[in-house]
């Protein structure tokens, strides 16, 4: 048996276990148990798409691609689950009044959601297992694997089902809490391989980092670029602060919380209306039912936004580690002509990590870093952008980080030019050397000073 | 179609038969007095009806449930919704004060309410005695706060079991007075047990019961003259 | 909102009843307490022993073989073999600083700046000067160059500290004095304890023999030897005070179901009226709930202040020292002191439960 392709099976079984058991205890309590059939139609269609998928021609899809296709559907996920939330609070915002309701309407949404929620993973999951079974060199037992992993899943829960039948959950959930259930399962359940992408959250803060970065940092590029040197200055040292990794964490943490939070209010604290009843007796009745359905239907949002905060704090910590910061290694010019050993005693390019050179020129430094892509090819860079002052790179995980501003730059596209990304260099990499003309560098290094020069920096 | 109907109850207690089949019904609105002797069988009739024990065999349809088909909970649910009881003795919580003795049926039933639980105590007239423990409180006010709690969350069923066993004539009097106006005014089914001839002379139907066994079923009226 | 109004009555049902609360509490109190003093002394010892085999970096330690001491030449015997890098001769005692017992460590202070031992302040240079271990000077409040009197065998004499060591073995419990200073305080002359000893490495065997031939009369050990003979003691030890610790808890469990169950069984009627007014057994099952996490919260507390307390009493009673601070214990006799109130009152309460109200309310 293969420990990943079991695990896969597994996680994706338990997933599909507990979606079922929370929709299906959902319905129970509305009424609507038939709808439970458009949601199994929905799974087999996802399967079946996901297995069609592998018709596709190889490469179509990338690994990134993959990966934004999940993010999307999370996102998709948090916005039907705030319209969910909008619609419960008496604006009907699904169909016209009443249509919900009408078992067409409401299977087609049940259909689409389902197959919103488990296409993305499966295709995921069954793109992974292939490339596992190319790998392993054994077809079948990657597949047997994954169903066993999925039986066991399967068995764990209707053992558990036979013993305790929770259908009560159903009066925990209203329609928001549904959604919001649906985008936890996403969120915690989303990742395509084993363990080690169980979560989405790194990636959810990742993405914040980025989007804070691009959206204020190029604006107040555009806005400062005319401006007084000095005021430049101390506004880079304000705005630094937003960019740091410390404070996109705290936003991302109060982003994912900010709408569970809305639901705590919702449920918790506004006005119930008066009770009808012919006695005091069931007045106080009615009252204490419509307290304990609200208090009821609060507490599995409660139970989420713990879940998010531990999860943050687990998983926070990975997206905010150590920065790895390489001394650089002093190189010298030689005939015009920088040479950049691939492979000596002192450190090997092709180990993944970033490693940094530094070249005296005129009085000044000027520092080169190298760093292998996952398709095994060297991007050579100045280590420094265009816009920060010529702080440098760090290495975390699988992104560059740009010490002054936090601002991640996945490793696979270091070597594009502008913006936030390393100025690239031509170089020509060979087997034992890396050459880089220096005029080349001078050239580029020349933006930098420019840079250095008009941001009145040191 | 009666409020209660009780077919063919059996009890058997390990050593003896308490009930050896028993059927009766009482309409809505009606008065019925059950009586005779200790160990007749009249209290654990009551306590079936109340759903405070269970029957060997037989059914118990209140209001057109069977309460002998009911879980543990479900029968909690039918007891606060359903049955106001009146204890021989009061059964008062020994902590709480009279008022709150009656916020505790309501905290059960639903949620507590203060007013409207002073409200009950005035209408039994102990609107001076709210916050006095039941240690503090003769028999006959215990009584009243008892009645009181069993009226608060307005039960199909008053049921009462020897209401006024311990108390004076006096007493015996003002609580049956209360009954006769919640019977006139308010139109509860009472269903109560007494060995007490002078108390049995209230209501509309006497049951007479006899070592497990109805030996009469007859009109108050039909005995007093 | 029936939160508030269950925190009232549940408020109502203690304000008569503070001292069956007590007593249940004091139960709870009793068991946590011995538990948790039984945990400490445990593992405080298993590092204490520990800490004892750090010392100095040095890997055979020799003792008498006969009585407590040897004469203060064997060092010097010792020092004289090849593969010999260095020996330090001790003498062990203990003093009495105000009300504490101290361990005292007498032995030739040059040896350990030859060791390459690093000091806080100034190593002592004259008569008088004593060095601190950093334990002693975290528990003892010591400042530099405070003066301490200490009392010893022979009666009471004043040193001055001059400074401090941090080893993370023994000597950081104990004060270090010179040899002859150490004497005087014991009222010996010319013997020593033990002498540790750092071989070259490789050659430890060898070494032993060696030693053992020059010095019939000593007993010489490897410090692994030690080891895993105090490990099998320790083991031991573990084993007996595991064993003393559950049946401590099946008492102590005993005790405190026994308490509450009475609590719970005076308190009859009231269930019986509860079921009968229309209450579901979880209703009622969550006031007693939480009147035993109340107690167990109550006596968990205390009984880790009592417990942590009565161990430090014991432990300078036997081993004349403290010991460390367990992180997790204040969470362990939390959680021991809840889930034994919690499991006391869970059976009777379930056994009053069973019962139908009228069963329960024709008794009284």
């Amino acid at each position: 048996m293969i420990f990943e392709a079991k695990l896969i099976g597994f996680k994706e079984g338990i997933k599909i276990c507990l979606v079922w058991l929370v929709l299906y205890s959902y319905l129970l309590s509305k009424e609507r148990k038939e709808l439970i059939k458009p949601f199994y139609a929905g799974l087999a269609l996802s399967a079946a798409a996901a297995f069609l998928s592998l018709l596709l021609p190889a490469g179509l899809i990338s690994k990134d691609d993959a990966g934004n296709i999940i993010s999307m559907s999370f996102a998709a996920f948090l916005i039907l689950s705030g319209a969910a939330l909008y619609h419960a609070s008496g604006v009907n915002l699904f169909f016209g009044k009443g249509d919900v309701r009408s078992g067409a309407s409401a299977g087609i949404l049940v259909i689409s959601g389902s197959l919103l929620f488990f296409l993305p993973d499966f295709a995921g999951s069954v793109l992974y297992l292939q490339g596992l079974a190319i790998l392993k060199d054994d077809l079948l037992m990657t597949w047997a694997s994954a169903c066993a992993g999925l039986l066991i899943a399967g068995i764990v829960f209707f053992s558990f089902m036979k013993f305790y039948k929770p259908y009560r959950l159903g009066s925990f959930f209203g329609l928001p809490q549904l959604f919001l259930f649906l985008s936890m399962a996403k969120l915690f359940g989303g990742g395509i391989k084993g363990i080690s992408e169980l979560s989405l959250i790194p990636s959810v803060q990742r993405g914040f980092m980025k989007f804070i970065h691009d959206f204020i940092h190029q604006t107040f590029v555009l806005l400062l670029v005319p401006d007084h040197p000095i005021l430049k200055k101390t506004a880079w040292d304000f705005i630094g602060i937003f960019f740091g990794a410390g404070f996109a964490s705290a936003v991302s943490l109060l982003l994912l919380l900010s709408l569970p939070a809305l639901f705590i209010r919702h449920s918790l604290f506004y006005p119930l209306p008066e009770p009808q009843g012919d006695t005091n007796a069931s007045r106080r009745r009615i009252w204490a039912l419509m307290l304990s359905d609200r208090r009821k239907k609060a507490l599995p949002v409660m139970v989420f936004m713990v879940f998010i905060v531990a999860a943050w704090f687990s998983y926070g910590g990975e997206a905010v580690s150590k920065i790895y910061k390489p001394q650089p290694r002093p190189l010298a010019a030689d005939g015009g002509i920088v040479r950049i050993p691939v492979k000596d005693p002192a450190g090997d390019i092709m180990d993944g990590r970033l490693h940094k050179f530094s070249l005296f020129h005129e009085g000044e430094v000027i520092r080169i870093m190298a760093v292998r892509r996952s398709d095994d090819s060297v991007s050579v860079c100045l280590d420094a952008c265009e816009i920060c002052p010529p702080d440098g790179y760090g290495q975390r995980d699988d992104h560059l980080v740009c010490v002054y501003c936090g601002t991640p730059i996945a490793v696979d596209s270091v070597g594009e030019p502008g913006g936030c990304n390393p100025i690239p260099l031509s170089a020509d990499v060979g087997e034992r050397f890396i050459t880089i003309e220096m005029s080349e560098i001078l050239k580029k290094w020349s933006f930098v000073n420019s840079v250095k020069t008009s941001e009145g920096v040191k | 179609m009666p409020l209660i109907t009780v077919n063919s109850i059996i009890k058997e207690y390990e050593t003896a038969h308490a009930l050896r089949g028993v059927s009766m019904e009482v309409k809505k609105g009606e008065w019925v007095n059950i009586m005779g002797a200790s160990g007749s069988g009249k209290s654990t009739l009551l306590n079936i009806i109340g759903g405070l024990d269970s029957a060997t065999s037989g059914d118990v349809i209140i209001d057109s449930v069977n309460i002998e088909k009911l879980s543990e909970d479900e029968l909690a649910v039918f007891r606060r919704e359903k049955i106001g009881i009146i204890f021989q003795q009061a059964h008062l919580i020994p902590y709480l004060t009279a008022v709150e003795n009656v916020m505790i049926a309501q905290y059960f039933h639903s949620m507590a309410d203060e007013s409207e639980a002073k409200e009950a105590l005035q209408r039994v007239g102990l609107g001076q005695r709210l916050s006095h423990r039941p240690s503090q409180l003769s028999g006959g006010e215990q009584q009243r706060i008892c009645i009181a709690r069993a009226l608060i969350n307005s039960p199909e069923l008053l049921l009462a079991d020897e209401p006024t066993g311990n108390l004076d004539r006096e007493n015996t009097k003002m609580i049956l007075e209360l009954l006769k106006k919640l019977h006139s005014e308010d139109h509860f089914t009472i269903v109560l047990v007494t060995h007490d001839h002078f108390v049995s002379t209230h209501g509309d139907r006497i049951l007479t019961m006899e070592d497990g066994h109805i030996i009469r079923d007859e009109p108050v009226n039909d005995l007093r003259s | 909102m029936k939160r508030r109004w269950f925190l009232y009555f549940f408020k109502r049902s203690l304000s008569q009843r503070k001292g069956r609360v007590a007593i249940a509490s004091l139960a709870v109190v009793l068991a946590v307490s011995i538990i948790t003093s039984m945990i400490s002394i445990t593992s405080g010892v298993r590092e204490k022993l520990g800490s004892e085999l750090k010392a100095y970096g040095s890997n055979i330690i020799v003792s008498p073989g006969r009585g407590s001491s040897f004469p203060f030449e064997t060092a010097e015997a010792i020092r004289r073999i090849d593969d010999v890098e260095y020996a330090v001769g001790q003498v062990f005692t203990t003093a009495r600083l105000g009300k504490e017992s101290i361990e005292i460590i007498g032995l030739d202070i040059a040896k350990l700046r030859e060791a390459g031992w690093r000091v806080s302040g100034e190593w002592p240079q004259k008569e008088g000067e004593v060095l601190a271990g950093a334990n002693l000077k975290a528990a003892l409040k010591i400042k530099p160059d405070e003066i301490v009197s200490l009392e010893g065998g022979r009666g009471r004499t004043d040193f001055r500290v001059s400074g401090f060591v941090e080893r993370g073995g023994a000597e950081d419990n104990a004060v270090i004095m010179p040899m002859a200073s150490a004497w005087r305080l014991a009222g010996v002359n010319g013997v020593l304890n033990a002498v540790l000893v750092r071989g070259r490495a490789g050659g430890l065997d060898n070494l032993v023999s060696e030693i053992k031939r020059g010095l019939p009369e000593v007993s010489v050990k490897t410090f692994r030897q030690v080891a895993s003979a105090e490990e099998s003691l320790l083991s031991k030890m573990q084993l007996l005070m595991s064993l003393v610790t559950i049946v401590v808890l099946f008492a102590a469990a005993i005790s405190v179901a026994s308490t509450m169950g009475a609590n719970i069984l005076e308190r009859r009627e009231e269930i019986g009226l509860m079921k009968a007014i229309g209450a579901t057994g979880s209703g009622i099952r969550i006031f007693y709930l939480a009147e035993a996490l109340l107690v167990g919260f109550i006596g968990g507390t205390a009984g880790f202040i009592l417990g942590v307390a009565s161990a430090q009493a014991v432990s300078r009673g036997a081993f004349g020292s403290f010991i460390p601070a367990q992180w997790y214990l204040p969470l362990a006799s939390l959680i021991i002191g809840l889930v034994i109130s919690a499991g006391a009152s869970y059976f009777p309460v379930r056994d009053v439960l069973k019962y139908n109200p009228a069963v329960i309310l024709r008794e009284e």
